[in-house]
């Protein structure tokens, strides 16, 4: 692991302001000295003494002998406790917003008879886990007489292991000040393009400690590690109109090198100039009507992450989630395996690997992840899976000659959350020979082009969406940008449009989709991120969102 | 154990619900927020401590799926030197190890800082109001945490079935307990309980889906028969559904349906978004429509926290007093909601975002309105709703669980479901009749985007009425069953 050292942060800066002397356009003339009396505080010195993983493997192996001692035919638990801090720089602020937050919490699952029950708290004590242990082996029991389908799970060998996220720089011992100069000259690579600014920049660091045990003896021990940084340049952007993330920064599982990137500043710098010039275009509203429509590489990664991503995640195909997030378009599972559901042109892996920010080495499940195929050339070959839901395709693994397993997507966002299907990190491969942004819309006479799009409203069963909102939308003329687009948006039925996937971009189009997704009831959110070329589309209704009071 | 496992520790949930008190009582709250205010000398210390206990069963594919049963608690202290940027910690450890280091790292840093003092940010009305009496804790709620598994959940799941089809849902129960002190003198507490019910119920095929829902602050009002069999109607009147082309149509919302809507109205009365140009209530080039005409004269919205069919804590998140508010009367734009700043510099009351909306009713119930229709949809419920552009409150969302095509007074059969871009502030002002106001479930609806309330369940009361519209924009069909 790295130390981090201000040397070390000045040689991969480029910009001069980089350092604890920063000057702020807007704020006063006079340059500012960050306080030095802080100098010596860092995320470490905030929070409390982690607890150690044998003190959390004490509460898991407890917990499993209470389950095991009262019956329980299959138990496990998440216990973790997790340390994460903030700081926020508004862009017209001299001082970042810091927040500091620390937790411990488990969660048990008990199977008896055949009835699931669940069971979370916060009180990290022998008996508060042995308690729960047998009270979720009591709930089980009552629930096993309301279960016509008794609930199992793969079967996984018994495994003690333990696994870091990889880190050069640990986020916890650099100095705030250093940070807080680092937020500042980020800030300032936008706020001196003329025209351009920031709505602010964040770093944001978890580190947990998560012990997963169960009931067959099975011990692991993960050390995760998140970035979560906030990063838009915009042009323009007091009235909203271009907002864009520059490259090779977003969500990852790492440390401090997620974000002190050699050269970020002056990518920074020409994504600002870049919204600043896109921004001055004349704008209007867009006719409604069909239009090919380009996606960059972010959007591609939220629409398919948002829409295709869930569709595929196995318990809501099956069912579970009828009350609540809805059911799945791609249904039954069993008819839609080996069929063509997207354009030739797509094809899909997902993956837990590092520094993808849904990156373990084992899911909550206990099952190792691994990467594996979903769509291949526009063809249906996986679903994401759990252990409770992978026998649902065993027919299917027999057909094609592969063994029945989990894939590894079995996730509780937090150790007291249930543990749902969640999609995994999901690639999609760009094309083999050189096709730019710009290749994608030449030969588009009228169309539309849309960027930096991080939300995508869907439905019951992810059948269709509406995209509205983005960084900035297009209108492409004659195969060039020639005016920016207000008040249109989006709207697709899911699997026409995957159908109506034309080409993708070349591996120097891809970009980051980073988005929410729920489930469960109560309702919990992921973090979820998903990497794509640009795409070209044909015939996408665009619809107007502009409509007069 | 190490030394870093906690001296204190609350009782484990079976234990608390047997003592008929799931979450930590006021006392014990209360003397939590005093222990943390006694290890900080800041000048501005903002402390709340929240205990949540809930009871959850989910069903699925005509069984039991699993539970999700415990508690969090939440302890977020606030500190601040002079007019230096405050610090804001969070953890959920309550011994006195963990909290004194979270409390003395937070209050380092908040002292020694990491920026010069920024002069800018003003300090926050502080002032202790008197609080208006609330009851939103019954011990019917309390004693159904422990009572209702054993026959609620296989009546429902008995009664699907009963109809030949496939049952999913939820029964969750909440109890909650916060106390909230300032160093200025602020010290206020509350206690709420909250349960709601769903049930979804599909036919064999797939094809056809319908639901229904209770929430209610005390149990008793819960009419868990009745949800189940709602759910099986809108079921079985949904077989074989068509497709009906889109467009705008006279629209029967029933009342899960507009609450999927109203929930966005909230920041809609922000007055600093609204001044600004960002809202719906804007008046452009500037300004607000403050006493102009904004909705249909039928229309009133308000929200009180006494309110007997749903209320919520008697004050703001600073700890600030909350009353009465109404907002929209016969139409009119009564009040904005101003945050504590911006009420400063406007010279107004303060007051955030109502945290829950109550609109008055109408005597028309849904078999009346069904009966008065030409012709129109029937739309049980709305799924996956999001703000398109708050400046004019354009919304999109889809149907779900019951979308139906009345002809001639009567319910003909099930449609296809559509997706829907509108705004409130059309179709408010397009109404044909308004039926009785009670409290609507929501059932799954996670934060969407660009919405800023409370967001996790149980969501904060909404008292609507189903109403019936004109000219309903059903702008698209989704195949979304």
């Amino acid at each position: 692991m790295v130390k981090h050292t201000r040397r070390v942060f000045l040689a991969t800066s480029s910009l001069a302001t980089a350092g604890s002397l920063v000057t702020l356009r807007g704020i006063g003339a006079q340059p500012i000295t960050l306080r030095t009396a802080a100098s010596h505080l860092t995320g470490d010195t905030l929070l409390p003494e982690p607890a150690t993983p044998m003190d959390l493997r004490a509460l898991g192996t407890a917990a499993m002998d209470a389950a095991r001692q009262g019956g329980a035919s299959y138990a496990d638990i998440r216990v973790a406790e997790r340390h994460s801090f903030s700081l926020y720089l508004d862009a017209n602020n001299v001082a970042p917003d810091l927040e500091v937050k620390s937790t411990l919490s488990f969660g048990i699952r008990v199977i008896a008879d055949g009835g699931l029950a669940f069971v979370h708290g916060t009180s990290p004590t022998i008996d508060s886990v042995t308690t729960a242990a047998r009270e979720a082996m009591a709930t089980a029991r009552g629930y096993a007489k309301l279960v016509t389908k008794p609930v199992e799970f793969l079967p996984l060998p018994s495994v003690t292991g333990e696994w870091s996220t990889p880190m050069k720089v640990d986020p916890f011992t650099v100095p705030l000040e250093d940070q807080a100069a680092l937020l500042h000259a980020y800030n300032g690579a936008s706020t001196r393009v003329y025209h351009a600014g920031t709505q602010g920049t964040r770093f944001q660091w978890t580190r947990e400690t998560r012990v997963f045990a169960a009931s067959n003896g099975t011990l692991l021990t993960q050390q995760l590690r998140y970035s979560e940084p906030m990063l838009r340049s915009g042009g323009d952007w007091m009235m909203g109109a271009v907002n864009f993330l520059p490259p090779r920064i977003g969500y990852a599982s790492g440390g401090y090198e997620t974000v002190m990137i050699p050269g970020l500043q002056d990518d920074i710098k020409a994504t600002a100039e870049e919204v600043a010039r896109l921004a001055r275009l004349p704008r209007r509203a867009f006719d409604v009507g069909r239009y090919p429509v380009v996606l960059d590489g972010a959007t591609f990664g939220t629409v398919l992450g948002t829409t295709l991503g869930p569709a595929l995640e196995l318990d809501r195909v099956l069912g579970d989630e009828a009350d609540a997030s809805g059911t799945s378009f791609v249904s039954p599972p069993m008819e839609q395996l080996g069929r063509v559901i997207t354009s030739s042109a797509l094809t899909v892996t997902a993956h837990r690997n590092p520094p993808s920010y849904a990156a373990v080495k084992w899911d909550d499940d206990g099952t190792e992840a691994h990467e594996f195929p979903l769509v291949q050339s526009g063809r249906l070959v996986d679903y994401i899976t759990s252990r409770s839901s992978a026998p649902a395709l065993q027919r299917w693994y027999e057909q094609q000659g592969q063994p029945l397993r989990s894939h590894g997507c079995a996730v509780a966002g937090e150790a007291g959350h249930p543990v749902l299907v969640r999609s995994p990190h999901l690639t999609v491969a760009p094309a083999a020979q050189r096709a730019t942004l710009e290749d994608l819309y030449r030969d588009i006479p009228r169309g539309l082009l849309i960027r930096y799009a991080d939300n995508v409203a869907t439905d019951q069963q992810l059948s269709s969406g509406s995209l509205t909102w983005a960084g900035a939308m297009f209108e492409i003329e004659k195969g060039k940008i020639v005016r920016r687009i207000d008040g249109n948006g989006i709207q697709f039925g899911t699997s026409t449009f995957w159908k109506s996937l034309m080409a993708v971009g070349d591996a120097n189009t891809t970009g980051m989709g980073t988005f929410y997704l729920s489930k469960g009831q109560p309702w919990r959110y992921v973090i979820r991120t998903a990497t794509a070329p640009a795409g070209f589309f044909k015939d996408v209704n665009v619809i107007s969102t502009k409509v007069r009071l | 154990m190490s030394a870093k496992m906690p001296l204190r520790s609350i009782p484990s949930l079976p234990n608390r619900m047997a003592a008929g008190r799931p979450v930590l009582a006021q006392r014990q709250v209360t003397e939590l927020t005093e222990r943390v205010m006694g290890m900080t000398s800041a000048d501005t210390v903002y402390v709340i401590v929240s205990h949540t206990a809930r009871v959850v069963t989910r069903m699925a594919n005509g069984q039991v799926l699993s539970g999700d049963d415990g508690d969090e608690l939440e302890i977020f202290i606030g500190t601040k030197f002079g007019n230096r940027n405050g610090v804001k910690v969070t953890t959920n450890q309550l011994d006195d190890s963990s909290l004194r280091a979270m409390v003395q790292h937070g209050e380092r840093l908040a002292r020694e800082g990491i920026g010069p003092v920024d002069s800018s940010v003003a300090e926050e009305r502080q002032e202790p109001d008197q609080l208006i009496p609330v009851q939103l804790w019954h011990e019917e709620t309390i004693r159904a945490m422990s009572t209702t598994r054993g026959t609620v959940i296989p009546e429902l799941l008995g009664a699907i079935a009963h109809e030949q089809l496939r049952a999913a849902g939820f029964l969750g129960i909440m109890a909650r307990s916060e106390a909230l002190i300032t160093k200025e003198g602020i010290a206020v507490y509350s206690e709420e309980t909250d349960c709601e019910i769903t049930v979804t119920a599909r036919t064999a095929d797939g094809k056809s889906s319908g639901w229904g829902g209770q929430a209610a602050r005390n149990w008793t009002a819960v009419k868990y028969a009745d949800v189940a069999a709602h759910a099986a109607r809108m079921a079985k009147l949904g077989v074989d559904p068509v497709a009906l082309e889109p467009g705008r149509r006279v629209a029967i919302l029933g009342a899960p349906a507009v609450a999927q809507i109203t929930r966005f109205m909230a920041q809609q009365f922000n007055a600093a978004s609204t001044d600004r140009g960002m809202t719906a209530l804007s008046k452009l080039p500037y300004g607000n429509k403050l006493r102009m005409r904004v909705l249909d004269p039928r229309i009133d919205m308000s929200s009180d926290p006494a309110d007997a069919d749903g209320g919520y804590r008697p004050y703001f998140s600073s700890g600030n007093g909350t009353k009465a508010m109404t907002w929209v009367e016969n139409g009119v734009l009564k009040n904005l909601a101003y945050d504590p700043l911006y009420a400063m510099v406007k010279g107004k009351p303060y007051a955030e975002d109502p945290y829950s909306l109550r609109i008055a009713g109408g005597p028309t119930s849904v078999d009346q309105m069904v009966a008065q229709c030409k012709e129109g949809v029937y739309v049980n419920r709305l799924s996956a709703v999001e703000m398109v552009d708050q400046r004019t409150a354009l919304m999109t969302g889809v149907m779900r669980d019951g979308c139906f095509l009345v002809k001639n007074g009567q319910i003909e059969r099930g449609l296809k479901n559509f997706r829907f871009l509108d705004s409130p502030f059309f179709f408010m002002n397009s109404i044909e009749a308004i039926g009785p106001t009670a409290r609507a479930p929501f059932g799954y609806t996670p934060r969407a985007a660009g919405e800023s309330w409370f967001t996790d369940w149980p969501r904060r009361p909404m008292i609507v009425p189903p109403m019936m519209v004109r000219d309903f924009n059903f702008n698209a069909l989704a195949d979304a069953v």
